[in-house]
């Protein structure tokens, strides 16, 4: 074969990564992993190879395997946090279900009950003193009124009283029903 | 230094584009796979750094050609050591493999015999016997050659690495401990063989005056020491075979982890989405409630205000029946005193009027004596007089008032 002469050289050595013969660990990891592994002794390295225990445990204490571990439990902790928070409030809530039904049923229903009964009692009120019912009411009078004079009249034909007494007593009455037929035509012909 | 790879990639494009003498003399159409050979070489070994140099054959010929300069990292005895190699690629490269070559320094000394090192540095192993295209690649050479010279290192530091006091002591102990250099005494003079063939090295000691520091594996040489390296080397290859064994096993459970986990993470968060989104309708279903409350609550001092205002207004008319009237007409009133007065007139007139016609009656029946009648006739009619003369006062009292209303443009009326 062919020996070469070089026509310039230069031996420009850079720092170098160290790295394993493993072909598809990168050279980062590996490097860290052999630093790790050739402190060891070869019982332990034997040991390592065939004891799943002690090689699980090995993984376990590498820092990428711990940062990994770590992120995990982060978020577990945070989601057991969450759903605590979301089972706090059941308490809450059923604590305000149990006042609402307590308003509802008790208290405002009471409350709507006795103001029904004094509403009640004031429509009655209402309309024993409406005008309808006064002008009805001096209407009937008028015919109490009414009945009693013809009454009495008949009783001065039939010869029953003296006339003195009768004349007295006669126009009183008609003075009586006079004023309440005015009054009642005036009420009723009033825009009040 | 290492280089940047941005340098390095823009190195590499513009000498394979160069034309004219300064050209490299690779086709064309193997180019680009050269470049991606380098790229990846100095991605996986920042140690190897692309140049070119003119490389002379064996005919005298000289040609400018890409190496790759460096060290190559090796484990030996579980202890990490960096080989100097100059990888050239010949012009048929990739179609032929590479002439790799061990670079040693001065205080170092190439293993004879080595069974893949010749003495002149020329590396020979089966990747580069077998070379295949275009799968074969520079990556893994460098890693078949690092496999390689980790089982057999190719070099070794020399026992005296002082190049002044090196003439003098140098022929008395070579002849006894080493009897296979004592043939070729001009290579120990010399700082290394391939220097001895390059002519135009001829300044290379003085040019390297200070080498970088390294350590290499001790000489193999001394009878005590191969006693040694024999009784160490089966625990030794069995470390080394271990730890590669661990760290294989190592990566790939660390990425079998990394993805469960991964996975987990997704999980993880899918989860805490649904939690975030039952919170929110959580507080969305507590602030109804307590608004709903509230709401209630307001109905009910609604209703209690309500209450205690009725029943006070009851409590007020209680007593004003109208019912309790003697006399229903006086739930209406008159709306001054005249309107009263008329109306008291009118009444009496109107009786006395009825009075009369009842006497009437009574006197066609017989019922009344003729005088008595004339007497109380007589009486009543007196009476009404008064009372329609009162009235005929009022009537025109109140049409003066009335007047007077109107005048003062605004109008009242009795009833």
């Amino acid at each position: 074969m062919s020996s070469f002469i070089q026509g310039s050289q230069e031996h420009h050595h850079g720092s170098s990564s160290s790295s394993t013969s493993t072909s598809h660990v990168p050279p980062g990891q590996a490097a860290g992993l052999v630093a790790i592994l050739k402190d060891k002794s070869v019982d332990e390295l034997r040991k390592l190879l065939s004891n799943k225990d002690a090689y699980q445990q090995f993984l376990s204490s590498l820092d990428e395997v711990k940062i990994q571990n770590d992120v995990n439990d982060d978020l577990c902790k945070e989601n057991l946090q969450l759903a605590d928070e979301n089972l706090q409030k059941e308490p809450r809530i059923v604590e305000l279900r149990n006042q609402n039904k307590i308003i509802c049923t008790t208290e405002l229903a009471m409350a709507q009950e006795k103001l029904n009964g004094l509403e009640k009692q004031k429509e009655e009120m209402m309309k024993l003193n409406s005008p309808l019912y006064l002008l009805q009411w001096i209407q009937e009078a008028m015919n109490k009124t009414e009945a009693e004079s013809e009454n009495l009249h008949q009783q001065v034909l039939d010869r029953e009283i003296d006339i003195g007494a009768f004349l007295q007593k006669y126009k009183k009455l008609r003075t009586a029903y006079h004023r309440k037929s005015l009054v009642h035509l005036a009420a009723r012909t009033s825009n009040i | 230094m290492v280089q940047p790879a941005p340098a390095m990639t823009q190195f590499l494009n513009s000498v394979l584009s160069q034309r004219g003498p300064s050209a490299v003399p690779y086709s064309e159409d193997t180019k680009w796979l050269i470049r991606q050979h380098l790229v990846a070489l100095t991605t996986a070994f920042p140690s190897l750094e692309p140049k070119t140099a003119s490389f002379t054959h064996n005919d005298g010929r000289s040609v400018n050609l890409l190496q790759a300069d460096g060290t190559i990292p090796m484990t030996f005895q579980g202890v990490t050591y960096n080989i100097p190699v100059v990888i050239w690629l010949m012009e048929s490269y990739p179609r032929h493999p590479p002439c790799v070559y061990v670079n040693p320094t001065r205080d170092m000394i190439i293993k004879r015999p080595h069974p893949h090192v010749n003495p002149s540095g020329l590396v020979s192993v089966p990747y580069l016997q077998n070379w295949t295209y275009p799968s074969s690649n520079l990556v893994d050479l460098i890693l078949n050659l690092s496999l390689h010279f980790g089982r057999d290192p190719p070099l070794y530091s020399q026992r005296r690495p002082n190049p002044n006091t090196n003439p003098n002591p140098n022929p008395n102990p070579n002849p006894n401990p080493n009897p296979t250099p004592h043939p070729h005494p001009p290579p120990n003079y010399g700082n290394s063989s391939p220097s001895n063939l390059s002519s135009s090295s001829s300044g290379y000691p003085h040019a390297h005056a200070h080498p970088p520091p390294r350590t290499y594996p001790p000489s193999p040489y001394p009878a005590p020491s191969s006693r040694v390296q024999s009784t160490e080397d089966p625990s030794e290859v069995f470390k080394r075979n271990a730890i590669n064994k661990l760290v294989e096993m190592v990566h790939g459970d660390v990425a079998a982890l990394r993805k469960t986990r991964e996975d987990e993470m997704e999980g993880l968060f899918s989860l805490q989405g649904v939690l975030k989104q039952r919170e929110e309708s959580l507080n969305r279903g507590v602030k109804e409630m307590q608004q709903e409350m509230e709401a209630l609550e307001q109905q009910l001092q609604m209703v209690l205000m309500n209450t205690d205002v009725l029943e006070g207004w009851l409590r007020d008319n209680q007593g004003k029946k109208m019912a309790g009237l003697e006399n229903p007409e006086d739930a209406f009133e008159c709306a001054d005193v005249l309107s009263k007065q008329m109306l008291d007139c009118t009444a009496a007139d109107l009786a006395i009027e009825d009075t009369l016609y009842a006497l009437d009656k009574a006197l066609q029946v017989g019922g009344v004596p003729f005088d008595q009648y004339l007497r109380s006739v007589r009486a009543l009619s007196r009476e009404q007089f008064f009372h329609r003369a009162t009235a005929a006062k009022v009537r025109a009292a109140q049409l003066q008032a009335q007047v007077a209303n109107m005048a003062a443009r605004s109008q009242h009326y009795g009833c």
